[in-house]
């Protein structure tokens, strides 16, 4: 029955796929499928939905295509949300729109451009402001060479010694990583994907990371995929959340930060085999591109907020993009409104004309949410690493040309060869190994494990623990001269977990 | 309760009751004597008891008819010191201003220990209130004194304070304690001149001086460098009372101190803006000695 209704949904989405695909890469087309899906749980990431991500990587789009997050002005009712909608040649019923907090997300089948949707939305006397769905991404560059030194980051930052004062932190603390997600179930699913020459069903085996006990995972929760059980299909999540709160002192794989926090896995990005899958099951016949997926603005502020409502006292965001989004800024101020801490990657993007990111670019104007940039095992920022007035702390990310596959972060997730896109065609998520990534995304949870730890030790404002991070760092580099002790390449300097949960004394 | 409490509620009481003897013995008739080589005669009339010269000041314990029931005083006869005598009462006038008994009674010199308990509210109130929960604390010592001539005294004394909190953050005034213990130790060496204006049992003084003070903080999980151990000079004024009964005295005194430019420079000191080390002590003195 579901699979019907799903089939029945994308009739009306080909013509437009197809449109779209025909610019894109003629060499793919959508044909009746030779075998049908059922998913298990209610999708949410729907045909139209995949279909989007996979166009807005083709394109190279920064938003998801047709989608737009419109907040109304306040006493607005749905006769006036009607109006303003009533702008859209698909006109939008406000029965149909999906709240996050104060913003609608619009959903336009027929208006693909989402810079025309809030244009037109922001013309309407009714609507306060609209914005596309920005798509933001986790950026990494995952690599599984030798083991060799691995936990080099941890080292440097001393560790050990903080563990003195503060062995892990505790379970009253529980950290969000809104991501990719974290496995949190043992068992298959079957999906649809394609071989290279046909459609075909394969069994995927899930499994949870054994190097986080079970009973630490909290509260999952998917926003992007389905209404069912969190799944990783990119190790992305997996990763971040192992730097953040890996088991530590098991003699198993490597070691968290905050090893005896709670941890939130929070799905609101996906990657290239979720969309594979759904693509797939739509009928469509061919790969999609490789680095399809990302997180929409949407997910992320859904998940922060569902975070920061059900006990999250730390949100890592290893995610980021160019587009500046009101709706992830006010979900921001919505977390650490409700003492939830949250560290944001900086973003990758140096050699790439270092445009600044966001969220990082807000976290520097609200006290209690740190931006972080990333340096090498030399302690010298990485070369991916964007700079900008903006950074606040940095903290180990990893970087290749600093010592090779070794001067990457090594954690456990899931095993990367087991999932190469395009190289495996039926994948598995079953089997986890210690894998180096880089970049601020692997910065960032390191900051949000220092933050738990301090959380444990009764600091419950998001802004002081912030301040405390900032007080204690290491300064890297000389200070910008309108900045005294802080700039542009390391912010305050490099995070001292150690120092930060000593604290201070009176006079030192 | 600890020792150290209990120990100062013991003084409070006792220097109390020694207040209590000494304020009732002050409130007696005193005369001066007018003429040379009086004499204080038993209680039998027949046997002199000591003879005084003319400004000698005597308290007067009763009267009958043409004598004053006085006490001997010390200086006439140790051996009759405190005992009761007759002087003719026209040897004597009525004190009408108190005289400074002590003062003509005073010795030239005189020297005594002390031994003292009081309470300290440090000038950088924030930042001890931020680490130790309270903006001062209990404070102990000692020291010797020597007084010359009418009223000039110098003194050197030892002061103790050592509190246990915990170490902090301060962001935008709030603070946040850590967990982690610090132990804040005090230590002050001062040397005090000043000006006692003896009375016979309760004596004003006035006094400042110069200081050391050794600083030294603690703290768990710290490497060698991280403990703070450093000294500052300090200046202090002192006022204080004594009252003194027999070879025991108690004082209560009142000392306002600078340590200068001592913290502020990091830690909580630094949040709050606070540099000076010194502060208001009030202190409890125990002496034995003249």
């Amino acid at each position: 029955m579901r699979g019907t209704r799903l089939r029945a949904a994308l009739a009306a989405v080909t013509v437009t796929a197809g449109a779209s695909l025909l610019t894109v890469a003629s060499t793919r087309s959508i044909s009746a499928q030779a075998e049908s899906w059922t998913p298990p749980h209610r999708m949410l990431l729907t045909p139209e939905r995949a279909l989007a991500l996979m166009t807005a990587s083709d394109r190279h789009l920064e938003y998801v295509p047709g989608e737009v997050l419109v907040r109304f002005r306040p006493g607005v009712g749905v006769a006036g949300q009607q109006r303003a909608l009533s702008a859209l040649r698909s006109r939008p019923s406000p029965g149909d729109l999906r709240w996050i907090g104060d913003r609608a997300l619009v959903t336009d089948p027929i208006e693909r451009d989402a810079t025309i949707l809030a244009a037109q939305l922001n013309a309407q006397p009714e609507v306060a402001e609209a914005e596309p769905n920005y798509l933001y991404r986790i950026s990494t560059t995952p690599n599984d060479p030798g083991f060799a030194e691995r936990q080099w980051n941890l080292s440097v930052l001393d560790m050990p010694r903080a563990w003195d004062i503060n062995p892990g932190a505790n379970d009253t603390i529980t950290v969000a990583v809104v991501d990719t997600g974290m496995t949190t179930v043992v068992r298959s699913y079957s999906f649809l994907t394609w071989n290279g020459r046909t459609t075909q069903t394969v069994s995927v085996p899930f499994a949870m990371n054994p190097d986080v006990a079970g009973a630490r995972v909290v509260l999952p929760r998917d926003f992007v995929f389905w209404d069912g059980p969190v799944l990783d299909m990119h190790g992305h999540g997996t990763h971040v959340a192992s730097t953040i709160g890996e088991d530590t002192n098991n003699s198993l794989a490597e070691a968290g930060i905050a090893y005896r926090v709670k941890l939130m896995p929070v799905k609101a990005c996906v990657g290239f085999w979720e969309v594979q899958f759904v693509m797939t099951a739509t009928g469509y016949r061919g790969f999609v591109p490789s680095d399809s997926g990302g997180c929409a603005t949407s997910e992320i502020a859904e998940g922060i907020r569902y975070a920061s409502d059900n006990g999250a006292k730390v949100i890592n965001l290893s995610l980021g993009g160019p587009e500046p989004s009101t709706a992830l800024r006010d979900a921001l101020n919505y977390a650490v409104g409700k003492g939830a801490f949250v560290a944001i990657a900086m973003g990758n993007g140096y050699e790439d004309g270092n445009a600044t990111e966001y969220p990082a670019a807000y976290a520097a104007d609200i006290d209690g949410a740190i931006s972080v940039g990333a340096v090498g095992r030399s302690l010298k920022r990485a070369y991916y690493s964007s700079t900008g007035p903006h950074l606040e702390i940095a903290a180990p990310g990893g970087d290749d040309r600093d010592g090779g596959s070794n001067g990457m972060i090594w954690q456990a997730t899931i095993y990367r060869a087991d999932s190469t896109p395009m190289t495996v065609l039926s994948p598995r998520f079953d089997r986890y190994a210690e894998s180096g990534y880089e970049g601020t995304s692997m910065a960032s949870p390191h900051v949000a494990g220092v933050a738990a730890l301090i959380m444990s030790q009764g600091v419950t404002s998001p802004a002081v623990v912030e301040a405390l991070i900032k007080k204690t760092a290491l300064p890297l580099g000389a200070s910008d001269a309108a900045t005294p002790g802080r700039n542009r390449e390391y912010g305050y300097g490099l995070v001292q977990p150690r120092a930060a949960l000593r604290g201070f004394g009176l006079a030192k | 309760m600890n020792t150290l409490h209990r120990t100062f509620i013991w003084v409070a009481w006792i220097s109390c009751a020694i207040v209590a003897s000494a304020t009732a013995a002050s409130a007696q008739t005193q005369v001066r004597v007018t003429v040379d080589r009086s004499t204080i005669w038993t209680a039998d009339f027949q046997t002199p008891a000591a003879v005084v010269d003319s400004g000698t000041m005597l308290a007067v314990v009763a009267e009958r008819k043409d004598w004053y029931e006085v006490i001997v005083p010390e200086r006439a006869d140790p051996a009759r010191a405190a005992q009761h005598g007759f002087i003719f009462k026209s040897f004597v006038t009525k004190s009408t201003v108190a005289e400074p008994r002590a003062e003509i009674d005073a010795p030239r010199f005189g020297a005594a220990g002390f031994a003292h308990f009081g309470y300290s509210r440090f000038a950088a109130q924030n930042s001890f209130q931020a680490i130790l929960g309270h903006p001062g604390g209990g404070i102990f010592g000692g020291g010797g004194e020597v007084r010359f001539g009418r009223g000039f005294f110098v003194n050197a004394s030892v002061d103790r304070f050592e509190q246990t909190g915990q170490r902090a953050i301060v962001a935008n005034g709030q603070v946040f304690n850590l967990g982690v213990s610090d132990t804040i130790a005090l230590t002050t060496w001062a040397g005090t001149a000043g000006w006692r204006f003896a009375r016979e049992h309760v004596t004003p003084y006035l006094g400042g001086g110069l200081g050391l003070v050794r600083y030294r903080e603690t703290s768990n999980f710290a490497d060698p460098g991280e403990d703070v151990d450093s000294r500052f000079r300090s200046y202090h004024v002192v006022g204080g009372v004594e009252v003194r009964n027999g070879w025991v005295a108690t004082a209560f005194e009142v000392a306002y101190s600078r340590v200068p430019d001592a913290i502020g420079v990091g830690g909580a000191s630094a949040a709050f803006h606070e540099t000076d080390l010194g502060g208001i002590v009030g202190r409890i003195k125990v002496l034995v000695g003249r």
